[in-house]
């Protein structure tokens, strides 16, 4: 019977000194080569313009973290860490804050900004335990409207899926740890010609503490519908409400002192007494809310005695401060934190 | 499985394994084995049909050289399968859902008959019954390599379309795979490779996808760069597929037609129909062309008219073959135009031989410029939006500003596809690289490596996302 097997087919015996060898040898030696350059130049220089990705689908959140680690890396130290969605991320900079508190203490603080706008506070509580991790910084300071409580809709919660976030396989380790790997994800991202209008828009305003800087006034100026009545009576309702908000005052046991800060709002600062949501606002929602922290031994500021000193034009919008608000609400809470002693020890 | 994926990766990976151990009977076995596997990964339905039509035209052919009526059974051989082809290209045409409608056709008689690759394996079933009727010891040939000859998976969605001589004369010998061989196959997979994912997708990215299907949306200047960057796009998309299928052939140690040969640096249409899609070109020319002539020289018709009759015939059919509806009718009908307007204008006005370099370079540019123009209806959803497509190449001339980084997006794949078309040309081969000194070859293959690397994934589009204002 004729086997139907024969080994003759294919003649490769030597195939290791082909050129398809050393070919696949030469692409080895020219990536490793160009990985070994990305990570030298990323290590020795900050290029903002050219930030290393996560793949987090977020250009500013990916800008951030490449920021913060440069500022460790240049300061070694990291006093806090600001947290919290866009009424974070535009309306603190931390860099005032700091002078602000210098003048007043004579001592220098290193403060950075990780808010990302629709961040909710379910969303913060994993990237503000990663960075604990990493940092250690003394105080956490969270920038706090009632939707950051509520909202499941319009959320950056695949955040927290982030192997910045949550290192769990060697994968996550590489991309967070290899610079090459990260500037790779950017370019990726790059390729797609869409992405590039929005990677600068989202990332050029920036300062290198992490403040999106906002200028003028927001036109058209979109209404007030985060502050309505159905969204405020919904804060206490939520089951998950407490359970979250417990979570993120255990973020103290990992060492930081944590400082709920109420957002500064138009609907606040300039307040409708006759306005049912106003009313639900000051009794409902941040009457529980203060009791609440004032039992767990957590500061709560609020953002009224400062809101006078804003005028109109230093709005961006309802929600949002431009430049000039943000300078008076930064000057602030670097004041405010002077009230407290050894907060920085 | 698409071709370019990691699916198609893996499976040719565990072919090769297996057919490395086998002997070439077996071998022809395994590799049909792999072929009806790879099609039913598309749809089971569609193996049921390629299996029917290939015992359909073998039963035929068996019995058109038995028979004594050759041409009766031929012809009812070939009345089949065009009328089949062109009743699958009108139910996959524009008109297709209407008609199936009509006929009452339910959603698994439509899989059945709209196979993927069908527009191939049909013209070599054809060419098939018809070089068997000239040359009857095909008949000899066995149903195994019958069936692989339609079914073979590296050519089976896209051709290359293979003559069944040649394509019989590989499966009955051994195949030897060398160093040299597995180095080239490996080359034109690379090169493939390069044109469809660093070449057309990044072209395809950078193309409004509203340009042939709202023209009048798009200014002169627009839709000019649009139409070349669609030239590039359908030449190295379709020259990529076809490179990758012969590497991946070649790995088989089987070798297929080659089917482009830089088109865009052709001088004639004639000599266009040279170098784009070869096989599809040779295919037409020699079972539709030559009797057209041949019978209407034997017709005795005015020399004007066996002139004039065959290209437009030929062309015709090409437009059809590639779409049942008007503006792919347009498209092969301006083609046939165009042959016949070089036989009957620009051979006299540039008569062969006497061309100098100005000359090739003007008829170039021309080529290059007519054979654009006709992508037009190849690429317009309708006929009519061909024709607003067209009139904006009527003054008055609104020109846009290039958009940003315009050089990176298309002069780069542009000047790769040139490169790689140059060095081809210059080597007078497609294989181009086999020529070089190892070195020059490890450096092209790590680079090549590299671009693929680069341009291999994009990321997610994430311009529409994200609640900016909170």
């Amino acid at each position: 019977m004729n086997s139907i097997f024969s080994p003759h087919t294919y003649q490769l015996k030597t195939l290791h000194k082909t050129a398809l060898a050393r070919g696949i040898l030469a692409f080895i030696v020219l990536v490793l080569a160009l990985a070994l350059v990305i990570e030298t130049a990323a290590r020795l220089f900050y290029l903002p313009a050219l930030f290393p990705s996560l793949g987090s689908d977020s250009f500013l959140f990916d800008y951030k973290i490449y920021a913060l680690e440069n500022q460790f890396r240049r300061e070694s130290q990291l006093d806090c860490l600001i947290l919290g969605s866009s009424v974070a991320n535009g309306n603190l900079d931390p860099d005032l804050l700091a002078t602000v508190y210098q003048q007043e203490t004579g001592e220098t603080i290193r403060c950075f900004n990780l808010g990302i706008p629709a961040l909710t506070v379910e969303t913060a509580i994993p990237i503000a335990k990663a960075a604990i991790q990493r940092y250690s910084p003394k105080v956490l300071l969270f920038i706090l409207i009632p939707r950051d409580l509520v909202d499941r809709e319009y959320t950056v919660e695949h955040l927290a899926q982030n192997p910045w976030v949550t290192s769990r396989s060697p994968a996550d380790w590489l991309i967070v740890h290899s610079y090459s790997l990260r500037y790779f994800l950017t370019w990726q991202y790059w390729q797609n010609p869409s992405n590039r209008a929005k990677m600068v828009e989202e990332t050029n305003t920036v300062s290198s503490r992490g403040y999106s800087k906002v200028e003028g006034v927001r036109d058209p100026y979109p209404p007030d519908w985060l502050m309505d009545a159905d969204s405020l009576q919904k804060v206490w309702q939520d089951p998950k409400t407490i359970p979250t908000l417990e979570t993120l005052l255990a973020l103290r046991q990992n060492g930081p002192q944590l400082i709920v800060i109420e957002a500064p709002a138009y609907s606040v600062a300039f307040p409708d007494p006759a306005s049912p949501a106003w009313q639900l606002y000051e009794q409902d929602y941040l009457t529980k809310l203060a009791q609440y922290l004032a039992q767990k031994d957590v500061p709560f500021w609020r953002v009224t005695e400062i809101t006078g000193q804003i005028p109109r034009p230093d709005w961006y919008d309802w929600l949002h401060l431009n430049t000039h608000g943000a300078k008076t609400f930064s000057a602030w809470v670097g004041h405010k934190l002077t009230e407290y002693q050894n907060l920085f020890k | 499985m698409q071709i370019v994926s990691p699916q198609f990766l893996a499976f040719v990976s565990f072919v090769l394994i297996f057919y490395a151990l086998l002997t070439r009977r077996a071998q022809n076995l395994w590799l049909l084995a792999a072929s009806y596997v790879f099609y039913a990964s598309w749809g089971w339905q569609f193996a049921v049909t390629l299996a029917g039509l290939t015992l359909f035209n073998y039963l035929i052919g068996q019995r058109l050289v038995t028979a004594k009526n050759t041409q009766l059974f031929l012809w009812i051989g070939i009345g089949f399968n065009a009328s089949a082809l062109i009743l699958l290209k009108v139910l996959v045409g524009p008109y297709g859902d209407s008609l199936a409608q009509r006929l009452g056709l339910s959603t698994v008689s439509m899989a059945l008959l709209l196979p993927v690759g069908f527009s191939f394996y049909l013209l070599q079933a054809i060419s098939y019954l018809v070089d068997l009727s000239r040359a009857p010891r095909l008949a000899a040939t066995s149903l195994t390599d019958f069936a692989l000859y339609l079914a073979y998976f590296p050519k089976l969605l896209s051709g290359p379309l293979e003559r069944p001589t040649a394509f019989f004369a590989q499966l009955a010998q051994e195949r030897r795979v060398d160093n040299a061989t597995f180095g080239r196959a490996i080359g034109l997979i690379l090169i493939g490779l390069l044109r469809k994912i660093a070449i057309a997708d990044q072209l395809r990215a950078f193309q409004p996808t509203e340009l042939f299907l709202q023209p009048a949306e798009f200014v002169f200047s627009e839709k000019l760069i649009g139409l070349l960057v669609f030239a590039f796009i359908l030449y190295n998309d379709f020259a990529g597929y076809s490179a990758i299928a012969r590497g991946v052939s070649l790995l088989f140690g089987i070798q297929l037609t080659v089917n482009f040969k830089q088109p865009f640096f052709a001088n004639s249409f004639s000599d266009f129909w040279n170098r784009w899609h070869i096989s599809l070109s040779a295919w037409l020319r020699d079972y539709i062309f030559f009797p057209a002539r041949r019978s209407l020289v034997k017709a005795k018709l005015p020399s004007g008219l066996t002139i004039l009759i065959p290209p437009l015939v030929t062309m015709l059919i090409s437009g059809l073959w590639h779409g049942s509806y008007l503006s792919m009718l347009f498209w092969g009908g301006l083609h046939g135009f165009y042959l016949v307007f070089q036989e009957f204008v620009l051979n006299r006005v540039f008569p062969k031989g006497k061309e100098n370099r100005l000359t090739q370079l003007f008829s170039t540019g021309l080529v290059f410029g007519l054979v654009s123009l006709a992508w037009v209806p190849f690429g317009a959803s309708s006929f009519g939006s061909a024709l607003v497509y067209f009139s904006g190449f009527l003054p008055p001339y609104r020109f846009s500003p290039l958009p940003e980084f315009f050089l990176f997006d298309v002069g780069f794949p542009v000047f790769l596809a040139l490169l790689l078309d140059g060095l081809e040309a210059r080597a007078q081969t497609v294989d181009f690289f086999c020529a070089w000194r190892p070195t020059p070859q490890a450096g092209a293959l790590a680079l090549a490596l590299l671009l693929l690397i680069l341009f291999a994934v994009s990321g997610s589009d994430l311009s529409g996302f994200v609640y900016q204002g909170f």
